[in-house]
């Protein structure tokens, strides 16, 4: 630009000054000596003012050659292999990200155990570029069991993702169901959620809600213009139940039975309503369960004999729609579940949950409110042990930087035949 | 007289020849969002491309793959993306995405340059490519793209630099 500058300058200097001559030139061409003389001068002082403004513009590219060097070498540096999603696809495109929690609870009016710390999980998330197309993901989870007073390892996810094109995307492995909204956005990890925890019935303690699935999920675009409709579809290991009342955690390992689970779904993000997301999902199973069939403890507190269990499968259709209003600074989450429960050789029943989660951020401050409803019908063969439970959280997360959070948290649970809960939480959380 | 002349012209040299800083100036307050130029998308509405920028978007209509790129943090074309485009700062903006990264919605991740002229090269050479930088940055090598139907330097154009 220099350069355009100095030149324009010095062809409009040269320009401007030959009228300066017509005007000293007389209406005959000069003669004499002196003037001839004088005008040579002027050529020759105006010719030397040119090679100077030459000069300076040779001087002017070197310098703007060096600062294009220099701009090019810094850009080179910016776009190293550790910020570059493309190049190569080595080591350094390995990621390992952490998320950690501590959590303290104490519950009013309750006997015992009810005023203590819990190491939360403890997750190391891996990721990992192998080719344009391919990923692999993976959550390496230690968790705290209270009961046992031990860590337990497990491998709570890990996918091989082909992701050729936006309509088309399969992953194969051990992956959080999108099932729930809430399940495959805030897989775990207690900093990646607004809230100390997830809605009880999908939480993986209650084990009422297939939160992870093994086997294979297909998701994508579906042409849709502004509406941005999005399918996705699971196969997985179906679950079993060995004891007594839940889906076991870990059923989602292997069926024994070798039934397969079902999810398909569907959600459309409008591009009319920035941060709305509507869909609906539906998921089929026929777990395998052994219940007792008086659903009672002997006197050591363990099950009847399994000779006197109770054997069955269950077909089990879970319905879930959600709406949700999220963006950066305001969140509504909703989502409601259907689950239509038809035991062999008992009675069929409908439970319903649901829960509608608030909040809005004020700098670093985000109050919340959650609302969290289910009822496990006393009929259900696997949902009568959680009966009518629901009850508000309110609390606040203040984010103390980037990837640190403080969360206080008040519960209140109303439950039928049973003793409410009542208490609240601090709970730190972190990534790294 | 002459010398009054001279100056004058000189003047008037420095303003023709320096036309397309007066240009660039009328479109200097303006973030640009720039393409490839075989790039055949025009335009682009302010939803869609805050979902270009926020990862959620793998591939353009032709398919080809979307590649982000963006200016660091603390620099003005940042900036003023972080207030046009994303909504939230920067340190909501790194959370956003570690989340989005664990939570598997995270089809691009963003590349972030330092210099327009990085910009420029890696959105002239790669043909997904998007970036933004100072409208009066903008050369033929790229193509800027309409937002809400409007170019930077006309009225109403929403992406703005301070």
């Amino acid at each position: 630009m220099y350069s355009v500058i100095i030149t324009g300058t010095g062809i409009v200097t040269l320009l401007t000054a030959l009228p300066l001559f017509a005007q000293q030139q007389p209406k005959s061409l000069p003669t004499d000596p002196e003037t001839v003389q004088r005008m040579q001068k002027r050529i020759d002082e105006l010719e030397a003012r040119l090679k100077g403004v030459e000069a300076l513009e040779a001087r002017l590219k070197a310098v703007e050659g060096k600062q294009v060097q220099v701009e090019e070498q810094v850009a080179e540096k910016s776009a190293s292999p550790a910020t570059s999603s493309y190049g190569d696809f080595g080591l350094e495109n390995v990621h390992i990200r952490g998320f950690g929690d501590i959590t303290h609870s104490y519950q009013f009016g309750k006997a015992g155990d009810r005023n203590r710390f819990t190491l939360g999980e403890f997750a190391l998330f891996f990721q990992a570029r192998l080719s344009e197309h391919l990923n692999v993901v993976g959550d390496l989870e230690f968790d705290a069991d209270l009961d046992d007073h031990e860590f337990e390892v497990e491998v709570s996810r890990l996918m091989l993702e082909y992701q050729p094109s936006r309509y088309f995307n399969v992953s194969v492995g051990r992956y959080f169901s999108e099932l729930s909204y809430y399940n495959s956005h805030y897989p775990h990890g207690a900093w990646t959620q607004t809230t100390i925890g997830r809605p009880f019935f999908l939480s993986e303690e209650s084990g009422l809600f297939p939160v992870r699935n093994l086997g294979v999920s297909i998701s994508g675009l579906v042409p849709s213009g502004k509406l941005g409709l999005h399918y996705f579809a699971e196969v997985s290991n179906g679950r079993t139940s060995n004891d007594g009342h839940v889906f076991s955690n870990n059923a989602d390992v292997f069926d024994g039975k070798n039934s397969k689970a079902f999810v398909l779904g569907l959600y459309a993000q409008p591009e009319w309503v920035p941060g709305l997301r509507v869909g609906s999902a539906v998921r089929y199973d026929r777990p395998r369960f052994v219940l007792a069939a008086d659903d009672e403890e002997d006197e050591e507190g363990e099950h009847e004999d399994d000779d006197d269990r109770f054997r069955g499968r269950l077909a089990q259709t879970i319905i879930n729609t959600h709406v949700v209003y999220q963006t950066p600074r305001f969140e509504w989450l909703n989502e409601a579940f259907l689950f239509l429960h038809n035991p062999s050789g008992a009675k069929s029943t409908a439970p319903v949950a649901f829960y509608s989660q608030l909040s809005q951020q004020f700098g670093n401050f985000r109050p919340y409110l959650r609302y969290e409803y289910m009822n496990g019908a006393s009929s259900d063969i696997t949902l009568r042990h959680v009966g009518l439970r629901h009850g508000p959280s309110l609390g606040v997360r203040y984010d103390l930087s980037t990837f640190a959070a403080l969360k206080l948290q008040y519960d209140h649970v109303w439950q039928r035949a049973r003793s409410g809960i009542n208490g609240i939480q601090a709970q730190v959380a972190f990534a790294f | 007289m002459r010398r009054t002349t001279v100056w004058r012209s000189m003047m008037l040299g420095l303003l023709l020849s320096t036309s397309p800083v007066v240009w660039a100036q009328s479109n200097g307050n303006h973030l640009a969002i720039v393409v490839n130029t075989a790039n055949t998308v025009e335009e682009l509405s302010m939803e869609k491309l805050r979902r270009i920028f926020r990862g959620e978007e793998a591939e353009w209509d032709n398919q080809a793959k979307i590649e982000v790129v963006t200016r660091a943090s603390g620099q003005p074309e940042q900036e003023a993306a972080l207030r046009n485009i994303y909504g939230m700062n920067q340190s909501a903006l790194n959370a956003y995405f570690l989340k989005a990264a664990f939570a598997r919605t995270l089809k691009v991740k963003p590349k972030v340059l330092n210099t327009a002229l990085g910009v420029r090269q890696l959105v002239a050479g790669v043909p997904g490519a998007i970036g933004i930088m100072r409208a009066s940055e903008v050369d033929k090598s790229v193509k800027p793209l309409r937002i809400n139907g409007r170019l930077p330097g006309e009225a109403g154009y929403e992406l703005v630099l301070q």
